[in-house]
């Protein structure tokens, strides 16, 4: 299945895309995508170390399934204020 | 008001926005671009946001105040691009009929905004180089990963 990423602040210029589409196995979860991403991105590993996750533009935990066409946010440590 | 602009934020008109006959307590926060980081000094900050995702976060927010305070009124605007030294990036405004409630409110939305709402900060040094501002719990401020130079 396909899910796409989004992609903000240092993990948007590492990449140098702001949304991408990324390959994953069926019945995928949070915690594996993140593997698939630091193996795809070596880059970004040490920042998706210290990112979370969200699906469907709410946070998700590791154990979260995914789903064909998921839109998925790459959530570096925020800053607003 | 819950709102993300790439233009000026005019206070006024957020503080505005919480008042009214029922709101004996208006409190506004007003968060502006600071030009020293210790020893290093800020030209200019740059902000963005996953402005989808920001924008339901900050009305979940503003939901929870006013489930934990009596407010009557709540508001967010924060500004994204590029913002300048001494100008405003973030307004938050909540009217309530006491000004306790007022008070702590509004102190714990903006500790709920910087903790969870997806917006980043990039700050520009006088020294030509930027860095995306990316806190860590170990370091308790903010970690140096990405630099570049400009």
């Amino acid at each position: 299945m396909i899910v796409k990423i989004h992609l903000f602040a240092a993990a948007r210029e590492i990449v140098g895309q702001e949304v991408v589409d990324l390959i994953i196995p069926d019945n995928s979860n949070v915690g594996q995508l993140k593997l698939s991403l630091a193996q795809q991105y070596p880059k970004m590993k040490n920042l998706i170390s210290k990112s979370s996750i969200s699906v469907q533009r709410q946070y998700a935990s590791d154990d979260s399934e995914l789903f064909d066409g998921a839109e998925v946010g790459i959530i570096p440590p925020v800053s607003g204020g | 008001m819950i709102e993300i602009t790439n233009e000026k934020i005019d206070e006024q008109a957020v503080l505005d926005s919480v008042k009214d006959q029922d709101s004996g307590a208006c409190v506004l926060f007003v968060g502006t671009t600071r030009r020293m980081t210790g020893a290093k000094e800020t030209v200019t900050l740059k902000y963005e946001a996953y402005r989808e995702m920001a924008i339901e976060q900050m009305t979940s927010l503003s939901e929870k105040a006013a489930a934990k305070w009596p407010l009557k009124h709540c508001s967010i605007v924060h500004r994204l691009g590029q913002v300048d030294i001494g100008e405003t990036s973030i307004a938050v405004a909540v009217g309530s009929p006491h000004r306790v409630d007022a008070f702590e409110a509004a102190s714990w939305l903006m500790d709920e905004l910087k903790a969870i709402v997806p917006i980043w900060k990039q700050e520009h040094w006088t020294d030509g180089s930027s860095e995306w501002v990316h806190p860590t719990e170990t370091d308790g401020s903010k970690a140096e990963t990405s630099e570049s130079k400009s």
